[in-house]
């Protein structure tokens, strides 16, 4: 059985009973193949779904990029950061009763999103053949430290997307969209300016002042 | 980032905005009574006006919702407001940061059906205008040059959260009370969730054009119905400048004169006849054509003259009706200026000032033509408004006066006469719309 077989079975299969199967060997039963060959692709439940959310990731990306390569007007970083988000929800959107299932809802519970793992690496990548300059940490001497923060930031935002869209109940998720717009502007707003860098410039001083009491 | 914008919906962020309008205004009458003491009360209050009104532009561009429309409508009333606020509101008009381009692809994709390369042969996602609650972009399909307006996803809906935290600063800015407000916000409320629809707009556009075939030098942009829905518009490009830029064409005096009669007649043509007027005169909704034609854009307001509100407040135009007490006093009643309620000092009083406001207000139709190029006139206006402005008995009076038909005719009359002195147009025929009348029996009264 193919990879792509099983994991729409398996969409399948979460969609028909809003859980996941109780073992492995059950699954590999409903589809009628050897518990094997499921292993040989997926090691677990939690790498099926990972795998899915990131094949809804890549989805946006692709068309995102597709976007950006056939009308100028789509081509700068900036700009494909807002087409991604959009055209991930509306990828989402498309699959919405299945990420209700896959992701449980609620904010406390986006630590808890493990399945995501998979996605995040997805994401990321892509983030960072953007290449995105960001004024806001040019204080920062370390580029490892530099890129570190940013996906950190990145992933809290992509986060908050993904759980206001969850949460959204305006007709068409138009809200999620303005939030995208917003949210990103922003934030595209804070990496221009050098607020950060005055910020922890206060907090330098504050500390050093405070230690030489 | 400049292409991509905020749109604030929520309750919460537009009274934050609003907030910081308010602390705003409250530094710079600090700074006024600092200036007031070394410097003379004229100039200081040139420059408290002048830095309030950027305070609250600067608020209010940035909430491109229905409060910059009051902004707008605000600056309408040249004769309430210092002519500092007047000059920064009508900036608002243009200068609000447009949408990003994938934003603006998914909303038209959404409306349409199709995305805008499917449908147009050309789209530009640079917006070449912002329209208050929208944006406008230039698209070309079958060899002909499009306008398509874009409306801001969510402005609909926060249009009624707008409305009420615009409501308090409107009831002490003009001493209104609750239930007094209420009737006002109404209108305005309905008026501002009918510019949300522009399918109506685009009914409202066809009717215009169909009606106002008669009168010459006038031109409209024509819509099309197919390309359009509730929140886009696809109409005709027009090329032309619009009437705040065309003194940069330097128009001859006969070249303005045509415009400003156009314009004119087609105003007095739609009170007269149509009783069905376009209510948001103000320099961006016009244009002047290369072949000095006159252009009317945005059909979103458009406000009817129920008929017993049109026969009791055209009465006010026959000079006998002011001049008889008795009469003009019972035409006040009718129209809500004068209550009974009112003791007899407080009728004299009201009957007093209309009466002022009345006469100077008709004078352009007291003859036969009228030279809208005077400022005396304008400035004569504007000192009446500042004049009853600053009166403690007026103000002290309840602020709820006159039907709630006056809001948009008010404001369309103001804005029309301000467009007129904007023209620097000199002899106007004021009755020249006459000729077009199907019935004359309740049009203006000329003088005999």
């Amino acid at each position: 059985m193919e990879k792509e077989k099983i994991l729409s079975s398996y969409a399948d299969y979460l969609l028909d009973h809003q859980e996941r199967p109780k073992s492995m060997h059950h699954f590999s039963q409903h589809l009628n193949v050897e518990e094997q060959e499921i292993y040989s692709y997926f090691a677990s439940f939690e790498a099926m779904e990972g795998s899915m959310m990131a094949q809804f990731i890549e989805n946006a990306r692709d068309l995102t990029q597709e976007q950006a390569s056939s009308d100028e007007a789509f081509a700068d970083q900036r700009t494909q950061m807002v087409t991604f988000y959009l055209t991930l929800v509306e990828v989402l959107k498309a699959n919405r009763s299945l990420v209700m299932v896959l992701l449980p809802k609620g904010k406390e519970q986006l630590q808890s999103w493990k399945n995501l793992k998979l996605a995040r690496k997805v994401f990321l990548e892509y983030i960072q053949s953007l290449n995105i300059s960001i004024e806001a940490l040019s204080f920062i001497p370390s580029d490892k430290i530099k890129s570190k923060t940013v996906d950190t930031v990145a992933w809290g935002q992509f986060l908050t997307i993904l759980a206001f869209w969850m949460k959204d109940d305006s007709p068409d998720f138009e809200r999620t969209d303005i939030f995208i717009e917003k949210s990103l502007k922003l934030s595209f707003e804070i990496s221009d300016s050098t607020i950060l860098h005055s910020i922890v410039d206060l907090g330098k001083f504050v500390t050093q002042n405070e230690e030489t009491r | 980032m400049k292409k991509l914008d905020k749109i604030p919906t929520s309750k919460t962020q537009r009274a934050a905005k609003m907030l910081k309008v308010g602390t705003g205004i409250g530094a710079n009458y600090v700074k006024y009574w600092g200036t007031k003491l070394v410097s003379d009360k004229e100039s200081a209050k040139e420059r408290l006006d002048e830095a309030n009104a950027e305070v609250i532009y600067d608020g209010l561009s940035e909430m491109k919702g229905s409060a910059l429309k009051m902004a707008q409508m605000m600056s309408m009333d040249q004769s309430v407001l210092p002519k500092a606020f007047v000059e920064k509101f009508s900036l608002a008009q243009f200068q609000v940061p447009p949408l990003s381009a994938p934003l603006t692809r998914k909303v038209l994709t959404k409306e349409l059906g199709r995305a805008p390369e499917e449908i147009y042969d050309k789209f530009d996602y640079d917006s070449k205008f912002a329209a208050t609650i929208g944006q406008v972009h230039e698209a070309w399909k079958d060899g002909q040059k499009l306008a398509v307006k874009l409306q801001y996803p969510g402005v609909a809906k926060s249009i009624s959260s707008d409305l009420q935290l615009v409501k308090p600063i409107a009831k002490r800015m003009f001493n209104l009370k609750e239930d007094e407000v209420a009737e006002y916000f109404e209108e305005v409320a309905n008026k501002l969730h009918e510019e949300t629809d522009y399918v109506l707009e685009l009914n409202q556009l066809q009717e215009a054009i169909d009606a106002c075939s008669v009168i010459p030098h006038l031109t409209f942009p024509k819509p099309f119905p197919e390309l359009s829905s509730k929140t886009v518009l696809t109409m005709e490009w027009k090329e032309g400048k619009h009437l705040s830029e065309y003194d940069d064409v330097h128009p001859s005096q006969e070249q303005r004169n045509q415009i400003a009669q156009t314009l004119w007649d087609f105003y007095l043509y739609q009170i007269h006849e149509l009783r069905k007027v376009h209510a948001d005169p103000h320099p961006g909704n016009f244009m002047v054509s290369p072949e000095n034609e006159l252009i009317a854009l945005d059909f979103g307001c458009v406000k009817e003259l129920p008929e017993d509100f049109y026969t009791s407040y055209f009465k006010l135009t026959h000079p006998e009706n002011i001049e008889n007490r008795e009469t003009f006093v019972s035409i006040l009643k009718e129209l809500d200026v004068i209550t009974e309620s009112d003791t007899p000092a407080e009728q004299q009083l009201l009957a007093d000032t209309f009466e002022r406001v009345l006469t100077l207000v008709n004078k352009p139709f007291r003859s036969e033509t009228f030279d809208f190029s005077s400022p005396e006139y304008f400035h004569e206006l504007m000192l009446l408004g500042n004049e009853l402005k600053d009166q403690k008995e007026l103000r002290k009076l309840s602020g709820k006066r006159g039907s709630r038909h006056f809001l948009y005719v008010n404001r369309t009359l103001f804005g029309l006469l301000g467009l007129m002195n904007g023209l620097k147009a000199g002899s106007i025929d004021v009755f020249h719309h006459e000729k077009y009348l199907t019935h004359k029996n309740a049009s203006q009264g000329k003088a005999s």
